[in-house]
């Protein structure tokens, strides 16, 4: 018990040494490589840890060894522009100019309904109150409200989807009380035959309706 | 460039001692391969002194470098080396030869085993 009370003190400084020269970015977990860096770095110590069989430098080395590939890399990063863009990737805006950009959403395999729920953890219920919407190689959604507008200031109330991805929302319809029929002329007002052509449409509190049409040349969505 | 310097002399310094590491266990399993090797020729000779002997060596030497090799390799490869190498000597002090020849020839193929556990080669890397 003693060797395995000894090893968990070795092993913890270890990984708290490690965590500092890797500095506040990894902390922070900037990038893809930082998370998985510091997950590895977790698994590593943990097992020499439980099994006292295992040398306490077949946990150490590889321990060392990743903070040093770890500060090359984002050495390299910081000095080699297309090196940054191989490792990290760029951001990708998803919502440019009120535009949803829906060739960017499917090559992210993102779709209207989670988009809808970034924003509205953001704050902004209504997808027309912003005007650029990135998400950032960290995996975070940065969005850029239109001029005059904050997050949390939305005065139409929430949004409820009435379509997505081409199909009714059942659950929403039958909340707002709304049938499919009803539906379809909701959809006719707005100049449109078909549900599959709609990409998302939701309607806010004042009963003013939003559609997010289906792009079929090049995925860019249009705005109504 | 200078802060990047560090952490490569730190990578060039971690593969020197893990290549003198390894090159330290490959030496030390190979002589004592040579002796298992040495004592089992012996004991086919019936000249059980000359194996009993050997055997007193093979444990001498390997006592003495077994907290600096378990250091670096599983602690049940080396007991496993224990266990067996006190068989061999125990077989070699009844003068058992069918027993003696049984045991060492494991001792020599965990030895053999031993020395490649760290080797660069495509089994050992994949």
């Amino acid at each position: 018990m003693l060797i395995s009370l000894l090893r968990t003190v070795i092993l913890y400084f270890a990984v708290i040494v490690s965590m500092r020269l890797m500095g506040k970015r990894q902390i922070g977990e900037l990038e893809p490589s930082e998370l998985v860096v510091a997950i590895l770095i977790s698994e590593l110590a943990a097992v020499p840890m439980q099994d006292l069989g295992i040398p306490l430098v077949n946990g150490l080395v590889p321990i060392i060894t990743l903070v040093c590939l770890e500060v090359l890399l984002s050495g390299l990063i910081l000095k080699n522009n297309l090196f940054r863009k191989l490792l990290c990737g760029t951001p990708s805006l998803l919502i440019r100019n009120n535009t949803v950009d829906q060739y960017e959403l499917k090559k992210l395999r993102l779709n209207m309904d989670e988009l809808m729920e970034e924003l509205r953890l953001a704050g902004f219920h209504d997808i027309n109150d912003v005007k650029h919407v990135i998400l950032e190689t960290n995996g975070r959604i940065s969005i850029i409200a239109k001029t005059g507008i904050t997050s949390g200031s939305n005065a139409t109330g929430m949004c409820t989807a009435l379509v997505s991805g081409g199909k009714p929302v059942k659950e929403n319809l039958t909340r707002m009380g709304l049938t499919i029929p009803a539906l379809h002329t909701l959809i006719a007002l707005q100049g449109y035959n078909d549900i599959s052509d709609i990409l998302y449409m939701f309607i806010d509190e004042n009963g003013n309706t939003t559609v997010i049409p289906v792009d079929q040349a090049n995925g860019k969505g249009a705005k109504k | 460039m200078k802060p990047l310097l560090i952490p490569l002399l730190v990578l060039c310094i971690l593969l020197t001692f893990t290549l003198i590491t390894n090159a330290y266990i490959e030496n030390l399993c190979g002589e004592l391969s040579l002796l298992t090797g040495q004592s089992i020729t012996a004991a086919g000779n019936g000249q059980w002194q000359i194996v009993r002997d050997k055997v007193y060596e093979i444990e001498k030497t390997f006592s003495e470098r077994q907290q600096y090799i378990a250091a670096f390799i599983r602690h049940s490869e080396i007991d496993e080396v224990l266990l067996t190498m006190s068989r061999a000597k125990a077989a070699a002090s009844t003068e058992d030869l069918s027993l003696f020849s049984a045991e060492a020839s494991a001792l020599y193929a965990l030895l053999e085993h031993m020395s490649t556990l760290d080797k660069l080669s495509a089994g050992n890397l994949f």
